[in-house]
């Protein structure tokens, strides 16, 4: 019908971690027994990578002086998580990436409802979007930099440009793939453009541009990292991995690491909450 | 050719709520185009039901869709009451094979689609609704959502639906095709029941002959390559009718007839 042929749909999986988490926890009064298997699976998976993370030392593989083992780890951690520099990081990282978020919403839904509700603008535009998606967007940072200066704007403009194009190509598809009968139904009553695209495309794209929308926050998430890394930051968590690394503090660097991974897997879990909340009918699609 | 002005109800009889008038439909398709519809003529009286069965293919929900003015026909036209179909009609109401609930309304918002389509005020129509709902026996139903329904309990909310602003016609497209045969027979019965007691005109396609000669006025025979109507039979078995009707000999006889119209022995 439009420029939906063109590009791959990306089916909403229902199966990610975050959301076997939101499950366990919803579902725990009701099913202890659940509970217990996701329990199970995420001890099988912690088990596997300290394991692999002790052995690989004594292997040969890798010095212990650059993967300390995973106690001392936890040791610095403990200590790191007292220190009032390492949330003042936090802070500037989370700051940096909500916003480089936001401008990824902001962008990316206005052009994905463009693309997706103007049929000539997505047949035009649709190919290049497959394209950009294979483009590693970090090529953008040292431009970006050029333009924006050494502040935050760059790093938000790199966690925004990194983030941005889950939202737009989700969005797009969203909106264009509505189901038949559903389009004739409305179209027997004569609804205009604007009332189907509130009563029925608005809502049957929610699903898939929730996809994208907790793609996009954990890669603004990463977009700032790497930028913090990369553009000689002062602050934030992916300047202090940066700092200890260079510094040859490998279990301090470590520590961060591990903080970086909390702070992704509750947004991912406060995510993962909220879009059940929004999108109560999932798993039964309008088709 | 000659064809009558638009708007003129010439060969439209009084009685007559749609007349099909020399309609044909050719499908773009490769290697050659399709011809769906061939020189089609019927007339669809007022109050009447009419079922229109035939192979896939034969292009019955063709028909369907030209008459309820989703399709335009290649060449020939359709009146409605007496002027000439261009677009969807106010007083056509469209049921489909899928029950086409939205999922994120409940059943009492899914019944109410139609007003908001309009962009009618909605609190006007809540109070028909829930009678619709209450004809249908979903009363308490009214704040599921679809999904906690099963099949044969989507397909009357469906059929609430499409009465919400009481269309003179209801053009049915395999409504109840996906059902058991159970909750199809339960179906039927309180189609009939709706149609009866509300004198609306009911064009139905189907593919089960039975179900065609147990609810119909007239079964419209249409066979495909091109698509055209073979053969209009008259139903006179007599109404209203019942389960009991089936076990007649005449209800046999008509079966059998129009089986040997599709070519089946």
């Amino acid at each position: 019908m439009s420029a939906i042929d063109s590009v791959p749909v990306t089916v909403p999986v229902a199966t990610t971690s975050a959301d076997d988490l939101v499950t366990a926890f919803l579902t725990a009064g009701r099913r202890h027994r659940r509970f217990r298997a996701v329990a199970g699976r995420v001890a099988i998976a912690v088990a596997l990578v300290l394991g692999t993370w002790y052995a690989l030392p004594p292997l040969g593989v890798v010095e212990r002086v650059f993967l300390p083992a995973p106690h001392d780890v936890l040791g610095r951690l403990i200590e790191l998580v007292q220190t009032a520099s390492l949330w003042e990081n936090a802070r500037a990282t989370a700051s940096v990436a909500l916003w480089g978020y936001a401008v990824a919403i902001a962008i990316g839904l206005t052009s994905g409802v463009l693309l997706g509700t103007v049929p000539f603008l997505g047949r035009a535009l649709a190919p290049y979007l497959g394209a950009l998606q294979a483009l590693p967007k970090v090529v953008f940072a040292p431009l970006l930099i050029t333009w924006l200066g050494f502040g935050n704007e760059s790093k938000v403009a790199t966690a925004a440009i990194v983030a941005m194009l889950p939202i737009v190509i989700d969005t797009m598809v969203g909106l264009q793939s509505c189901s038949d009968d559903a389009v004739k139904l409305l179209r027997s009553y004569r609804t205009s453009r604007w009332r189907t695209f509130w009563l029925l495309r608005v809502p049957a794209s929610l699903p898939l541009v929730f996809v994208g929308l907790r793609q996009a926050l954990l890669l603004s998430l990463a977009g700032t990292l790497l930028a913090e890394a990369l553009i000689g930051s002062s602050e934030g968590l992916g300047h202090l991995v940066e700092l200890y690394n260079g510094q040859i503090l490998m279990d301090r660097a470590y520590a961060v690491v591990v903080v970086v991974a909390c702070i992704a897997l509750v947004v991912s879990v406060l995510l993962a909450w909220l879009e059940r909340r929004i999108i109560y009918w999932r798993g039964h699609e309008l088709t | 050719m000659k064809s009558p002005a638009a708007g003129t109800p010439d060969r439209q009889g009084a009685d007559d709520a749609l007349v099909v008038e020399d309609v044909s439909h050719v499908f773009d398709a490769t290697p050659a185009p399709f011809v769906a519809l061939d020189h089609v003529d019927l007339a669809i009286r007022r109050g009447e039901f009419v079922s229109l069965v035939g192979r896939s293919g034969c292009g019955k929900s063709s028909l369907l869709n030209i008459m309820a003015g989703l399709l335009a026909p290649t060449r020939g036209r359709v009146h409605l009451d007496g002027t000439v179909v261009d677009g969807p009609s106010r007083s056509v109401g469209m049921m489909f094979q899928a029950p086409v609930l939205f999922p994120w309304r409940t059943v009492l918002s899914n019944v109410l689609l139609p007003a908001e389509m309009l962009g009618l005020r909605k609190a006007a129509y809540v109070a028909r609704a829930r009678e619709l709902l209450s004809t249908v026996g979903l009363s308490q139903f009214e704040r599921s959502y679809p999904w906690q329904l099963s099949g044969g309990m989507q397909q009357r909310v469906s059929l609430a639906r499409v009465l919400l602003l009481d269309p003179e016609i209801l053009m049915l497209d395999e409504p109840f095709g996906a059902l058991d045969e159970f909750t199809r027979e339960a179906l039927n019965a309180e189609l009939l029941t709706i149609w009866q007691s509300s004198g609306k005109t009911v064009v139905f396609v189907t593919h089960s002959i039975t179900e065609a000669v147990y609810l119909s006025d007239r079964v419209v025979v249409m066979s495909p390559n091109p698509g055209r109507i073979d053969r209009v039979i008259d139903i006179d078995l007599p109404r209203p009718r019942d389960r009991d009707v089936m076990a007649s000999s005449r209800y046999g006889e008509v079966v059998v007839d129009i089986r040997g119209a599709l070519g089946l022995r």
